[in-house]
C-alpha cells in the first residue's frame, strides 16, 4: 500500500492504542477479574512493566530492519517460501483473534442497542466501515484513531469523576486480592500479554525511523497498560468482590452505575457509541497488519485487494461459534493458547535476521 | 475507490426503523411487587402508569385509578409473561423505580430475585430496593399520592428524599453489590401500611414514660397516624448475609445515618431529665465517621461519629456555662448509648455485621484467603464495639462553621 506520509511518535502511539483498547478495555478486564479478583489491577501492572522489558529488547534486535515491516523481515530471513509460509500463518492466527474479538464484541452491541435485530445485521454495521476504512489506507487509519482516542480516554476519564463517589477503598482490600501466587500466575501464564505489539513491528515501516518506532512501541504499552491498571482499579474500588467477576462488560456496567442528578445517567449509549468506536478502529489496524504480512508473502506491496477477502473471512470465522457465549469461550481459549509462541517466534526472526545479515532497510 | 466507498457506506441506511417500538405501545411497571404465594409460588404485584393522567402542571384529566394487577406465578419473567396474555400493550420494565419484598418472602432469602433483577437489562440500576412488613400488594393499594399527581413522581420524591427515616441510597445495584455473599449483612428501607389503631397503642408501647424521639422508634406501620391503611417509609429491615432477620426502627435509623454520614438537617426532640424539659436541636453531620477495628483477641472496634447543630428554640435553663456542659455531655451519652444499644442489637439479636464494620477490618490482611480463614462473621458477634458520639450544639450568634477537626 503507498505511504501518503511517515507516521510520528503520538500518530503511532494512537493507532496501537486504539489497536489495544477493544480487547484491553472491553473484554480482558473481566478476564483478569475473575482469574485475579480484585487485584487484577496488580496484574495489569505487572504485565505492562515485563511488556516494556521485552518490547525494548526486541525493538534493540529490530533496529536494523525498521523501515522493512515485519512480513518483509520474515520473508527475507526464512526465504521467500518459509518467510511466506511464516507470514501466512501469522495472519491466519491474527484473524481468528479478530474475529472472534468481532465476534464477541458485536453480539454485545446487538444485546445492548437491538436485541431483537440479527447479530448478521450487527456485524454488517461494523465490518462496512472497516472495509472502506481499511480501503482507505493506514494513514487514514491513524487520523481516525487521532479522533476517537481522545474522546474515549475523555469520556473514561469523566466516568471516572462522577464514580468517585462509589470507589470504596473495602473493596480492594485484601490488597493482594487472591493471593501473589495467583496475580503471578495471571500476569504470566494467561490471557497474551501484549500480543498487539507485533504489530508495531508489522506497521514499522509506516514510521519514520527507528527513534520514532520505539518510543511509539514503549509510549503505547506503556499507555494502555496504565489505562487499562486505572480502569480495573476504578472498576475493582466501585464493585465488591466477589461481585466483581460476575460482569462481563465492565464498563457497560460502570456506565450503567453512573447517576448524577437527573441529566447525566442513562449514558449507556454513549458508551456504546465509543465502544463501536474503538472495535471499527481496532479491527481496520487487524485488517491491516494481516494485509501486510500477506502482501509480503504474496511480493506486492498494495493490500487493497485483500481487504474485502480478509473482512468476509473475519465475518464467516466470526459466524462459527454457535452463540455469545461460545464465541465468549472461543476468544477466551485463544487468548490462553500458546500466547509466548508468537514472541518466542518474533524473537526467533529477529536473531536469524540479525545472523543472516540480511539487507538492512 | 471513492465510488465503492460510497456505496458500502450507503449499505449503512438499510437497517431503516426495522426495530422500533412507540411509547405508546409499551405499557410501563412504576413498581413491582413480590409476595409469598401457595406453594412454592411467588404473588407479583404491578402498578403500571397511567398514561391519560394529564399534565402534572396543571391542566388534563382528573386522575385515575391505579392500575394493580397481581398474578401467582414460578418467577417474576413468568409472571410477565402472564401479563402479555391479557394486557394489549408490550411490558416495559425500564421505567421501574420501586421493587418491594414482602417481609415473609424477606425471611427466606431474596438473593435470587434480586440476582435475576441485576442481570437483565430491563431494569434500571436507580430501582429502589426495599421490604414491606406486611404483603407488597396491600402497600401498593394504600398509596395515595396527596401531592403528586403520578404515582411514578410520588415514590421518586418519596424514597428520593433525604431523611432521618430511612436512606436513599437502597438502589437495585448497590445493595446487590454490598450483599455479596460472605461480606456481612446489610439492610434495606422499611415500608408498611400503618392503622388507625395505632394511636391507641402508642401510649402504652413505650419504655420511656415521657415518649421522646428516643423512645419513639417506630417501625413503618407502627406509626401512629390518623387514618387507615396509610402507606409509610420508615426504618429499615436488616438481613443475615441473605435473609431478613429483624427491623430497626425511626431512631435506629437515624444512628444508621450517622455512622454513614449521611445525617441530614433534622430536628430531634430531647427530653433532658435534670430539667425535666424538652429540648429541640437541628442536627447534621459534616464529618465522615472514623471507624477503626484493631483485629485480634478480642477484635476491638472504635467507632467515633460527631454531630453538628443548634438549638431551634431560646431556653434560659442554662444558666451557665456548666449547665451548657453538662447538656452537651448528656446528649454524648445519650446518643452513645443509644448506637452501642444498636450495635449490641446486631451481635445478640442479629448476629451479623449489618453495618459492614468487616471492611475495616479487612484491610489488615494481605489475600482474600487469610481473610476468609479470620472468619469475621462469627468473631463480629464477639467484638468489643464502642460507638462514641460528640454533639456540639452551636449558641445563637456563633458561627455555624465547623470547628477544626482534631487529628
Amino acid at each position: 500500500m503507498k505511504i501518503d506520509r511517515r507516521l510520528g511518535v503520538i500518530s503511532m502511539t494512537l493507532v496501537f492504542v486504539n489497536l489495544s483498547l477493544a480487547k484491553y478495555l472491553l473484554v480482558l478486564p473481566s478476564f483478569i477479574v475473575q482469574e485475579a479478583g480484585n487485584s487484577a489491577w496488580i496484574v495489569q501492572i505487572l504485565k505492562g512493566a515485563a511488556a516494556l522489558g521485552l518490547f525494548a529488547v526486541l525493538a534493540a534486535l529490530y533496529k536494523p530492519y525498521t523501515g522493512l515491516g515485519l512480513g518483509e523481515v520474515n520473508r527475507r530471513a526464512l526465504g521467500k517460501f518459509f518467510g511466506g509460509v511464516l507470514n501466512v500463518a501469522l495472519s491466519a492466527v491474527i484473524i481468528l483473534r479478530g474475529a472472534f474479538l468481532f465476534r464477541t464484541l458485536s453480539e454485545a452491541l446487538r444485546t445492548l442497542e437491538a436485541a431483537s435485530a440479527s447479530q448478521e445485521f450487527m456485524a454488517l454495521f461494523i465490518l462496512v466501515p472497516v472495509a472502506i476504512c481499511a480501503l482507505k489506507g493506514f494513514n487514514s487509519n491513524a487520523d481516525i484513531s487521532s479522533i476517537i482516542i481522545p474522546f474515549t480516554l475523555l469520556s473514561v476519564g469523566a466516568m471516572a469523576a462522577i464514580l468517585i463517589p462509589h470507589f470504596r477503598f473495602a473493596n480492594i482490600t485484601p490488597i493482594l486480592g487472591e493471593g501473589p501466587v495467583e496475580i503471578v500466575t495471571t500476569a504470566v501464564g494467561k490471557f497474551g500479554g501484549f500480543f498487539e505489539m507485533i504489530f508495531l513491528f508489522i506497521f514499522s515501516r509506516y514510521v519514520s525511523g527507528y527513534k520514532t518506532f520505539k518510543r511509539s512501541g514503549l509510549f503505547g504499552i506503556g499507555a494502555i497498560a496504565l489505562i487499562t491498571a486505572v480502569f480495573m482499579l476504578m472498576y475493582c474500588a466501585t464493585v465488591p468482590y466477589p461481585a466483581s467477576k460476575k460482569f462481563f462488560f465492565p464498563l457497560y456496567q460502570l456506565s450503567r452505575l453512573i447517576m448524577a442528578g437527573a441529566f447525566i445517567q442513562h449514558l449507556e449509549p454513549l458508551v456504546v457509541f465509543i465502544w463501536a468506536g474503538i472495535v471499527l478502529c481496532s479491527l481496520t489496524t487487524i485488517v491491516l497488519g494481516t494485509g501486510e504480512l500477506l502482501a509480503s508473502a504474496a511480493g506486492t506491496k498494495d493490500i487493497s485487494g485483500f481487504v474485502p477477502i480478509l473482512v468476509a473471512i473475519i465475518f464467516f470465522a466470526g459466524e462459527l461459534p454457535q452463540s455469545e457465549i461460545v464465541a465468549y469461550d472461543a476468544y477466551r481459549t485463544v487468548l490462553n493458547t500458546g500466547h509466548y509462541v508468537y514472541i518466542i517466534a518474533l524473537l526467533f526472526i529477529l536473531l536469524m535476521a540479525r545472523g543472516r545479515k540480511i539487507e538492512k532497510a | 475507490m471513492k465510488r465503492l466507498s460510497l456505496l458500502l457506506a450507503l449499505t449503512l441506511l438499510l437497517g431503516g426503523c426495522g426495530y422500533y417500538v412507540e411509547v405508546n405501545e409499551k405499557s410501563y411497571v412504576i413498581a413491582l411487587g413480590v409476595d409469598k404465594g401457595k406453594n412454592d409460588l411467588i404473588k407479583v404485584s404491578f402498578l403500571f402508569t397511567s398514561p391519560d393522567s394529564g399534565d402534572e402542571d396543571g391542566g388534563g384529566e382528573k386522575k385515575k385509578e391505579k392500575d394493580i394487577v397481581t398474578l401467582e406465578a414460578p418467577t417474576v419473567y413468568s409472571a410477565i409473561r402472564l401479563l402479555d396474555t391479557f394486557r394489549s400493550k408490550r411490558i416495559d420494565l425500564t421505567h421501574t423505580k420501586l421493587i418491594v419484598f414482602s417481609r415473609e418472602l424477606a425471611e427466606k432469602g431474596i438473593e435470587h430475585y434480586v440476582t435475576e433483577f441485576v442481570n437483565t437489562r430491563d431494569f434500571r440500576p436507580s430501582v429502589y430496593l426495599c421490604v414491606s412488613e406486611g404483603k407488597a400488594e396491600k402497600f401498593f393499594h394504600s398509596i395515595e399520592p396527596k401531592q403528586d399527581l403520578y404515582i411514578e413522581k410520588y415514590i421518586d420524591r418519596l424514597f428520593g428524599k433525604v431523611t432521618n427515616n430511612s436512606v436513599n441510597e437502597a438502589y437495585l445495584y448497590y445493595d446487590y453489590f454490598n450483599s455479596s455473599p460472605g461480606w456481612g449483612g446489610n439492610i434495606l428501607p422499611l415500608v408498611g401500611v400503618a392503622q388507625k389503631e395505632n394511636m391507641e397503642a402508642a401510649e402504652t408501647r413505650f419504655e420511656y414514660v415521657i415518649p421522646d424521639d428516643f423512645s419513639a422508634n417506630y417501625t413503618a406501620r407502627e406509626i401512629p397516624i390518623d387514618k387507615e391503611d396509610a402507606a409509610v417509609l420508615c426504618g429499615y429491615a436488616v438481613f443475615d448475609d441473605k435473609r431478613m432477620v429483624g427491623t430497626l426502627g425511626l431512631m435506629e435509623s437515624s444512628l444508621v445515618r450517622m455512622l454513614t454520614k449521611n445525617l441530614p438537617n433534622g430536628q430531634f426532640s430531647i427530653y433532658y431529665p435534670p430539667n425535666d424539659s424538652y429540648y429541640s436541636v437541628d442536627l447534621h453531620q459534616i464529618y465522615r465517621s472514623k471507624i477503626n477495628v484493631t483485629v485480634g483477641n478480642p477484635d476491638i472496634i472504635d467507632i467515633r461519629v460527631r454531630i453538628m447543630g443548634e438549638f431551634t428554640g431560646v431556653d434560659s435553663a442554662f444558666k451557665s456555662e456548666e449547665d451548657y456542659d453538662k447538656f452537651l455531655r448528656y446528649l454524648d451519652e445519650t446518643f452513645s448509648a443509644k448506637m452501642k444499644a444498636l450495635f449490641d442489637r446486631t451481635q445478640k439479636e442479629f448476629r451479623s455485621d449489618v453495618f459492614n464494620l468487616g471492611d475495616y477490618a479487612k484491610r489488615s490482611f494481605l489475600t482474600i484467603d487469610d481473610w476468609k480463614a479470620y472468619d469475621w462473621e462469627s468473631r463480629y458477634t464477639s467484638a468489643v464495639i464502642r460507638p462514641h458520639v460528640i454533639v456540639q450544639i452551636n449558641d445563637y450568634g456563633e458561627l455555624r462553621d465547623a470547628p477544626e477537626e482534631e487529628g
